[in-house]
């Protein structure tokens, strides 16, 4: 592809991409419904909370692969919720997860 | 600088490592394909939706007809219109034209922080929390897609690794912290169960069907 076509296609997708995001905002109509299924909204966002975790954890490379790099996200997940229970503080508990992922995926070898 | 701002800049802070781990994703990805330097930038600045920029990515293996390319695009981010339409939801009124600006900067992170907070936070309150958010969160992503552009992949497969888990991490804090009433473990039970599957079968739409379908399902059982 040259290089015009890329940026024609680049614009297009972000015109439209734009229009998806900003049409709730803008547009009475729709502005109206997402007060009106608020329920519903809020079970889809949990429900789009938990599905980018399962995503995270389970996809690779377009599969869903339960291997060693699976079992180590999942350490590091479980790691940071046991830690959360006791001090309740999110931003120690996410290093302290990410850390013990890679810190025992090092000693294993990277 | 308000407070309700701050938090949301504090908030946004803990997707950046997962932002840039997969903005560099996309750098690298476009790389490898062709796409010129700056039209990669221009891509997250315009379309700041790494699943949709790796779709068109992918596609361009396929074929170099750019309407294609640029309905691909479009379609994997149709999720985009949900998540503004809930945050509609929790917003107060706002003028138009402001809105108008920000909606730009909608993701799943900024969106579902945003949520999240809603639950404790008074409503007038969630726009400058939500501007907090994306204020942190955008440049992670063209920080990220540049990092891929000039390293390639020749960062440590360490690094990636550890960034990328940052986004799940905090989620299932999220989660563990804010889902108490059975509708909403329901809920999260099966956007978890049906996810995977759905998003192999159907790349980019299976997130956003199963979630949709775990809304149904649990406003049914309810009624």
């Amino acid at each position: 592809m040259t290089g015009n076509a890329w940026l024609l296609a680049v614009l297009g997708a972000g015109v439209g991409t734009y229009a998806l995001r900003a049409a709730p905002f803008l547009w009475r109509p729709l502005y109206r419904m997402g007060r009106r299924y608020v329920d519903l909204l809020t079970n889809v966002s949990f429900a789009i909370a938990a599905g980018i975790v399962a995503k995270s954890l389970l996809i690779q490379e377009q599969a869903i692969r339960i291997d060693g790099e699976f079992w180590l996200r999942l350490l590091g997940v479980v790691a940071a919720l046991l830690l959360f229970r006791f001090l309740r503080s999110t931003p120690a508990a996410l290093f302290f997860g990410a850390g013990a992922a890679v810190g025992v995926k090092w000693l294993l070898g990277g | 600088m308000n407070q309700a701002f701050r938090a949301g800049l504090k908030s946004g802070s803990t997707v950046v490592p997962t932002f840039i781990a997969i903005f560099t994703g996309v750098g690298i990805a476009a790389a490898v394909v062709g796409m010129p330097a700056l039209t990669t930038l221009l891509s997250t600045w315009t379309i700041f939706a790494a699943p949709a920029q790796f779709a068109m990515i992918d596609i361009a293996h396929q074929s170099s007809v750019v309407l294609q390319i640029i309905t691909v695009g479009i379609l994997v981010n149709l999720r985009f219109f949900v998540m503004s339409l809930t945050l509609v939801a929790l917003f107060p009124p706002l003028p138009r034209r402001r809105l108008a600006l920000w909606a730009q900067l909608v993701s799943a992170s900024s969106y579902l922080i945003t949520f999240f907070h809603s639950r404790r936070a008074p409503r007038e309150e969630l726009f400058d929390f939500y501007r907090g958010v994306v204020v942190m969160s955008f440049p992670a992503a063209v920080i990220g897609t540049a990092l891929g552009i000039w390293f390639g992949s020749g960062l440590p497969a360490l690094f990636t690794f550890g960034a990328a888990l940052f986004l799940p991490i905090y989620f299932s804090l999220l989660l563990s912290s804010e889902v108490r009433r059975r509708r909403e473990i329901t809920a999260v039970t099966l956007g978890f169960i049906a996810t995977p599957p759905l998003e192999l079968l159907l790349p980019g739409w299976g997130l956003f069907i199963a979630a949709i379908a775990a809304g149904l399902v649990v406003g049914r059982l309810r009624e």
